[in-house]
Order: C-alpha cells, then sequence, then structure tokens
C-alpha cells in the first residue's frame, strides 16, 4: 500500500484511472505469469514472422515431404515438403488476429448493449436481453457453423461469425455489473452532486468495471481461438494454403500414422494459447476481483 | 453549544415541506413511505429527524433531492421557493450539488475508489461552475482545509482508501460544501464512525452552518447527536411527524407518548443498572390510515386514538400530533 502512494497519477489510461492494478504484485500469481509469458512469445514470434521464421512458409519441396522434426526442419515438414516451424509462427498471426477481432468487436457492442440495457433498463432492457436471449439459446459452435454456411467459407467470413456470437455472452455479463455498480453509494453521491447519466457512466462505471472487462476479454479471446480452428478444422473458416492452425490439424490427420508431428505440433500449439488465455483471465480476475481479497 | 433559536427563527424559510407523501407502487399492493410530512428549516438552522428505522426519514431527505428511484411523491417542496416536484430533470440536477448538498452514512463506500480526493471535488465543482481546473483545485483545496484536514494537500492526492473512516467522513463534508449550498442534508453522517470522530463531526457541522449559514438536516436516530448540535427537532413515526420542538424542549418536556418513549429508552450515564427500556411491540410497515399510527404501541391509547387520525397541531414553536398529548410539567 505505502509503494502506491508514491506516485498518484499511476494507472490513468485515456482519461480515466485505472482502479489501481497492483502491476508487480500481478507477477507474483503464477497463473498471470505463465500466461502472460505464453501469451508474448506468441505475440513476439507472429509481429517477428517474417525474419524469425527458418523457411518461406508456402515454399514447397516434394523432395522434403514429411520430414520429422530435427535436422533443418527443426519440427519437419509437411505432405508439401514446407517447414512446420515456419507455418506454426506464421499461423499464430492468424489465431491472434482472430482473438483480437473478436475481442475488439464484443467488446464494443457487449459495452454499449450491456450499459443500454442496465443502466437504462425499461424496454430497451427487455428487448437488448431478449435478443441476447435469442442469441445464447443456440449453441455457441452451431451458430457459427451455420452464419459461416450462410456466409460461405473464407477468413474474414470466419472473423464474423465468431465477433457476432461472442457479443451476447459479454452484454449479460456486463449488464449484471453495470447493475451492480449502479447501486454503489459513490454513484449516489455523485447523483446528489448533480451528475447526470453521463457523467455517471463515464466516471463512475466505466472505469470499475474495468477489472471485469479485462478478464471477460481475456477468456473471450481463448473461446474465439478455440471455435476458429474447430471452423478450420472443419474446413468451414481458414482456406488453405493459409498456414492456420486448425487447418493444419485437418491436413495432418491423413498422414497420422506416417507423420504424428503434422497433428501433434498444431494441436499443441493452441492448446497452449487456449491455455494462456484462461489462466491469464484466471489470475487476472484474482487479483482484480475486490471482493476475493478482503 | 446549540445555536441560540431566536437568531435562527429571524431568518427566511428556506425549506418549506408541506404536506408530503411518498409511495412505492408495487405488485402486492402500495408501500406508502412518508405519509404527509410538514417540516420547514431556516436558513442557518440545524433540524433533526429522528425516527426509528422504516419511519420515513431517509426517504424524506432523498425525496428533497428528488433521488428516490420509483417512488412517486406529492405535496409540495419548496426550496428559496421555488418547489422541487414539478422541476425538470435538468433544472433538479443543476440544483442538486450547487444549492443542496448531501453527505451519506457510510463514508467508507460514498466515495469512488478509483479517484483521488482531488479529482472528486475537482469535478464536484466543474458540474456546477464555469471555473478552469486550477481555480477548482483552489476551492478544492480551501474546503479540505475548511472541514479541518490539516493536510488538504496530502489528502488532496490520495485515493479514498488511503485514509481513516474520519478523514473520509470530513472529505465527503467537503465535497458536499463545495459549491457552498443553501442546505445540507447529513443522512446518518455519523453512525458508521468512532465515538470521538463521531463529536468532531457534529462540531464541523455545526461550524460550517455559522460560517457558510447554510442550513442542515440532520436525519439521526440518536437523540444524543440532536440533543448536542440541533436547533429543532422533528420526530418522526411510520411517515409522519408526530412531534416538533425546539430541541431542550423536546428533550426535557416530550408531549408525545412516543417522544417519551424514545428518551426513556436512552441508556442513562447515572449507573441505574435497571433493565433497558423499550417500547413494546413494533412499528406497522402499513399502518390504518383512519387511526393514529401509534395506537397499538401505546400505553396511553383511547377509542379515540385507534378511530381517528390526529392531525398535526402547531402552536408557538411547537407542532405535536396527538389525541392525548403528556402534560408538560413546569
Amino acid at each position: 500500500m505505502s509503494l502506491m502512494r508514491l506516485d498518484p497519477a499511476r494507472g490513468r489510461i485515456a482519461g480515466f484511472a485505472l482502479p489501481r492494478l497492483p502491476r508487480f504484485r500481478a507477477l507474483r500469481n503464477w497463473r498471470v505469469s505463465l500466461g502472460g509469458a505464453i501469451l508474448l512469445v506468441v505475440l513476439v514470434s507472429s509481429l517477428l514472422a517474417p525474419w524469425i521464421s527458418p523457411f518461406d512458409p508456402y515454399a514447397q519441396d516434394l523432395k522434403a515431404a514429411l520430414l520429422p522434426p530435427g535436422g533443418s526442419h527443426l519440427l519437419g515438414t509437411d505432405e508439401f515438403g514446407r517447414d512446420l516451424l515456419s507455418r506454426l509462427i506464421w499461423g499464430g498471426r492468424i489465431a491472434l488476429l482472430v482473438a483480437a477481432v473478436s475481442v475488439v468487436v464484443s467488446l464494443i457492442a457487449g459495452l454499449f448493449l450491456g450499459l443500454v440495457a442496465g443502466y437504462f433498463g425499461g424496454w430497451l432492457d427487455a428487448l437488448i436481453m431478449r435478443g441476447v436471449d435469442i442469441l445464447l439459446a443456440f449453441p455457441n459452435f452451431l451458430l457459427a457453423i451455420a452464419m459461416v454456411a450462410i456466409l460461405g467459407p473464407g477468413l474474414a467470413n470466419m472473423l464474423v461469425a465468431i465477433a457476432i456470437f461472442g457479443i451476447p455472452g459479454f452484454v449479460r455479463l456486463y449488464r449484471a455489473e453495470v447493475l451492480t455498480l449502479k447501486g454503489a453509494d459513490y454513484v449516489e453521491a455523485a447523483r446528489s452532486m448533480g451528475a447526470g447519466p453521463w457523467q455517471v457512466i463515464r466516471r463512475h462505471i466505466l472505469p470499475n468495471s474495468i477489472p471485469l472487462v479485462i478478464v471477460l476479454c481475456s477468456l473471450r479471446a481463448a473461446t474465439a481461438i478455440l471455435v476458429a480452428s474447430g471452423l478450420s478444422f472443419l474446413g468451414l473458416g481458414v482456406e488453405p494454403p493459409l498456414p492456420d492452425w486448425g487447418a493444419m490439424l485437418t491436413n495432418g490427420r491423413e498422414y497420422l500414422r506416417v507423420a504424428p508431428h503434422l497433428t501433434t505440433v498444431p494441436g499443441l500449439a493452441i492448446m497452449a494459447l487456449v491455455f494462456a488465455f484462461n489462466i491469464f483471465g484466471d489470475g487476472l480476475r484474482d487479483i482484480l476481483d475486490p471482493r476475493r481479497k478482503h | 453549544m446549540s445555536c441560540p433559536a431566536p437568531i435562527a427563527a429571524l431568518a427566511p424559510d428556506l425549506l418549506t415541506i408541506r404536506n408530503l407523501r411518498v409511495h412505492f407502487p408495487g405488485q402486492t399492493g402500495e408501500v406508502l413511505a412518508v405519509d404527509g410530512v410538514d417540516l420547514t428549516l431556516r436558513a442557518g438552522e440545524i433540524v433533526g429527524l429522528v425516527g426509528e428505522s422504516g419511519s420515513g426519514k431517509s426517504v424524506t431527505a432523498m425525496s428533497i433531492l428528488r433521488l428516490v428511484p420509483g417512488a412517486r411523491s406529492s405535496g409540495q417542496i419548496a426550496l428559496e421557493g421555488r418547489d422541487l416536484i414539478g422541476l425538470g430533470a435538468a433544472e433538479m440536477r443543476a440544483l442538486r450539488g450547487d444549492r443542496i448538498g448531501m453527505v451519506f452514512q457510510n463514508p467508507m463506500t460514498s466515495l469512488n475508489p478509483a479517484y483521488t480526493i482531488g479529482n472528486q471535488l475537482i469535478e464536484a465543482v466543474r458540474l456546477h461552475r464555469p471555473l478552469g481546473r486550477g481555480a477548482a483545485r483552489k476551492l478544492a483545496l480551501t474546503r479540505l482545509a475548511e472541514v479541518g484536514l490539516t493536510d488538504a494537500a496530502r489528502v488532496f492526492t490520495s485515493y479514498p482508501h488511503e485514509l481513516s473512516g474520519g478523514m473520509r467522513q470530513r472529505a465527503m463534508i467537503a465535497m458536499a460544501m463545495i459549491c457552498a449550498p443553501a442546505l445540507l442534508i447529513a443522512d446518518e453522517p455519523t453512525t458508521a464512525l468512532g465515538v470521538t470522530t463521531q463529536a468532531q463531526i457534529l462540531h464541523l457541522l455545526d461550524r460550517l452552518r455559522r460560517e457558510h449559514g447554510t442550513a442542515i438536516l440532520l436525519i439521526t436516530h440518536d437523540l444524543a447527536v440532536v440533543a448536542a448540535i440541533c436547533d429543532r427537532v422533528a420526530v418522526m413515526y411510520a411517515g409522519s411527524v408526530v412531534e416538533e420542538a425546539p430541541s431542550d424542549d423536546l428533550i426535557d418536556r416530550p408531549r408525545h407518548p412516543y417522544t417519551r418513549a424514545l428518551i426513556e429508552a436512552i441508556p442513562s450515564e447515572t449507573g441505574d443498572r435497571r433493565r433497558l427500556y423499550s417500547i413494546p411491540g413494533a412499528a406497522l410497515m402499513r399502518p390504518d390510515a383512519q387511526a393514529c399510527a401509534f395506537a397499538p404501541r401505546c400505553a396511553t391509547a383511547s377509542e379515540r386514538c385507534r378511530a381517528a387520525r390526529p392531525p398535526l397541531i402547531t402552536s408557538g414553536a411547537r407542532g405535536l400530533r396527538c389525541w392525548h398529548p403528556l402534560e408538560v410539567s413546569p
């Protein structure tokens, strides 16, 4: 606590102060540090893909097809002789793109709809929440498949499908948070000082809901990647020859006996990334949720 | 310590509440939380509003600010001659925090944990005054010093959790007083505090009304608080004012049986270790509108009390709602 007093300006983002994030203590939480480390590895390797990947991910070399891991191709090659490590590194870009788009869309739409429903209530609340109920009534994955079936396969359409089906869960959780914060004593105090709805939302509800939003985003990213991989595996998502982890998994299936690394490597990559997002979110929740602190 | 009543009596009426009724429409029928409250506050006066839990004192106070969600109010609430019940939402917002300030019961949760005290004070100023950040900061620091925070500069840059309960309540008072309102509503401002801090906060309120001429409506269930600083007291029972009098008069010579019962329920300091007195029965949530609400618990209740509701009769500085008032011993 005494450390925090040193710098009153800390923790400010875009005009509102974050409810003090215990920055360095966060790293003492093993979930946050492990999850964060994996995420950092994927992020850095994806950003640096053109420079660090040992081969062109699209370059075919039929003479070097289905090589086992080791040698100059560190993780082996696929049936066209493409370097698996390079494809894995480039595939990280697609995984992160899916996560980012899905999170941003769910975040913007979810915050807006959740705020309107939770803060203003009434018939708008009823309308929004019934819409959410309808979307939630379908299993997520089925809904995404249906949307891709309508729009046709491809990276862009898959992104749309995943982004949209991420909205309802976000709306529901955020609305609950808004309802809680709306009843807070400091919100009543702000109203008694003459604050209008906009000030109450901007200064009191949004900043105090940031912990929940961070957690929702990280869990949302994990689901999005899982669904994207699933869709690609079914041939409904990313199309060849793009190096997508889910698509790589499908390709490798045919060579499961002769070249098990073709499925194992992208499978492990998906697992590691989803695992990282999940424990990162869990860890953040433990740190940021004041109800767990005392 | 109590301000001599004559000074306040000369001041003009600041707040007049006439026949205020507040009800909550519900599925199981209507709940009448406030049933005919009449109350007058003059500038610079501290009036106590006393009653047990559920008697409607907080609802009455929040009705002045028109911040009771889901409630319907009728009657008249006039502040400086303007009827508040008929005001539009924007006009009402302009009054809140500017002409009427409010201090809440729990200083631990009434400040936003995400901002420094200074940030919250500056925001409060800028809701009502077209001041720059520098000028607003100066005003905020002045108010913090005024409420007895000696290290105002440090408090200004502190987050709420870095302050003690008493300091937070002072900061809350500084925020409520930031625009020097004509009326300050304090809803049990000392209930959540330690005994020494309680006394300090009461002294502070008394000093502020002297310095700024702010009228204070002090809601409490503690008659000791009333005796300490209030000029006048209104006692509420089941949604209406049953007795109103200058506080010394009320405590020394209660005329309503309920007021006397409240006073008897105060533990005495003189070492009389008998069993503590308590009023038999419990307050009804929905009393019979055609009878005195206190009749079921009253030792002196008659047929008349159960058949008709007594009106509020004022004589001089006192008001009383009782068919059988207690005799005042000279």
